[in-house]
């Protein structure tokens, strides 16, 4: 397990708690990575809706730096992820297009649950758990890159996915089934239709807290933007508490592993997980 | 149509739409079409019509959240969310963008890529808001602060 590590805008920002979560738990689970250095903006959802040649050059030119190395790419944001698998799927299968940029193979562009869930394994990762999430109900929320429109490691369900199910059950916690699982946080329209954007985040907020978990745990910085971030927002539109720690994949798996939490960036969270933590004994 | 028109929409999805039976599915399930009189279902329709400018300006456009749950339910096969995204482009190099779209986000967002390879969140939020005052500037003045304190802008 050898990847080359694209981490992306958000990742170097407003999740930096996931970049280091990530980079702290790979090592314990035996994932080694090389961190991309010159990576561009994989252009999101705005390239595509303004320039097309735009859209596909941005993420070309991570392909052919992932080929140079000789490795499969890993991204942890599913935007990007999906960026970079439409046009390496594109070079793949159209001819003209895999010889205009000179490509001899192309690289495999995976995301982070495919990678823990498929080529690291539930199983192995049970193994290295050193402080069982026993007693801890979490949600997962899965959004919408992540299972849509390519199949979670090209097998899982759209609509019901459980790779995120099977990770939380290995740290020794339990998964809670969350009918909303796949629906949109409205994240992409946060900055051109808020409103809307506020609407859809605080309908998934409302329901996951009917289930009363633990936490909720992501995979997605923009899922994460919306349930941590803008929860006192969504508290004042809904008029009602919420307070949900929202937690990413990696720093769940972290606790799980024994890792200190200042290193998972757990302490960054905007919305507090003080009563979650003292309930695992952190 | 202009022969220019034509072109493009010959090189994308928007063909596809043509095999759509507007079963609705589309939009029974769309996080946004609640929010807009067009749901994706009737921007389908207008296109089998050759209403290409009534679907290029139809409010559900820049609603969209990309979403994809329209494009893997269809059960035509229709790639929904990429007709949307050929739309907005559409939209934009015929002029047809109504005058009650800002799309400022965008734009700002494409200068940073062009000018420096990456985005800065920080500089995207503030240049966003400076074009569109946030529904909540009190708590997101507060969030502002919060995050500035956890390193989280940069």
């Amino acid at each position: 397990m050898n990847y080359l590590y694209y981490p992306g805008c958000s990742l170097k920002g407003a999740a930096i708690d996931y970049d280091e979560s990530f980079q702290a738990v790979a090592s314990s689970l035996g994932i080694e990575i090389k961190e991309m250095k010159d990576w561009e903006c994989c252009g999101a959802t705005v390239a595509k809706s303004v320039d097309e040649g735009l859209s596909e050059t941005l993420p070309l030119s991570t392909l052919k730096n992932a080929e140079k190395e000789e490795k499969d790419l890993l991204m942890l944001c599913p935007s990007c992820y999906v960026n970079h698998l439409q046009v390496s799927l594109k070079a793949k299968e159209n001819e003209t297009f895999f010889e205009q940029y000179s490509f001899n193979q192309v690289p495999e562009v995976k995301q982070l649950l495919e990678v823990l869930a498929f080529d690291v394994g539930a199983e192995e990762i049970k193994k290295k758990i050193i402080k069982p999430l026993k007693g801890i109900k979490v949600l997962p929320y899965y959004g919408c890159l992540t299972v849509r429109p390519f199949r979670l490691g090209g097998k899982e369900s759209y609509e019901n996915p459980k790779v995120m199910e099977k990770i939380i059950e290995a740290t020794g916690a339990q998964p809670v089934f969350f009918p909303y699982k796949v629906d949109c946080c409205g994240g992409t329209l946060l900055l051109s239709k808020e409103k809307t954007a506020l609407k859809l985040c605080a309908s998934i907020l409302k329901q996951a807290k009917k289930l009363s978990p633990d936490c909720i745990v992501v995979a997605c910085p923009l899922c994460h933007f919306m349930l941590d971030a803008k929860q006192r927002t969504i508290e004042r539109e809904l008029k009602e508490k919420i307070d949900l720690p929202v937690l990413y994949i990696t720093q769940l798996l972290g606790l799980a592993l024994g890792i200190d939490y200042k290193k998972l960036g757990i302490q960054r969270l905007v919305t507090s997980p003080k009563r979650f933590l003292q309930k695992i004994g952190v | 149509m202009k022969e220019s028109v034509i072109k493009l929409i010959h090189t994308d999805t928007i063909p596809e739409s043509s095999i759509c039976v507007q079963c609705g599915k589309c939009s029974s399930g769309c996080p946004v079409a609640f929010e807009s009189e067009h749901s994706p279902r009737k921007v389908i329709r207008f296109l089998q019509w050759g209403c290409l400018k009534e679907a290029s300006q139809s409010p559900f456009l820049w609603l969209c959240a990309s979403c994809q749950a329209c494009t893997v339910r269809c059960p035509r096969g229709v790639n929904i969310s990429s007709i949307m995204l050929s739309l907005r482009r559409i939209a934009q190099q015929q002029g047809w963008v109504m005058p009650e779209e800002n799309l400022s986000y965008y734009k700002t967002f494409i200068n940073m890529i062009k000018k420096r390879g990456k985005i800065s969140e920080l500089r995207l939020g503030l240049a966003t808001a400076l074009h569109k005052i946030p529904s909540h500037p009190i708590e997101d003045i507060v969030l502002f602060f919060k995050l500035l304190k956890r390193g989280k802008l940069r």
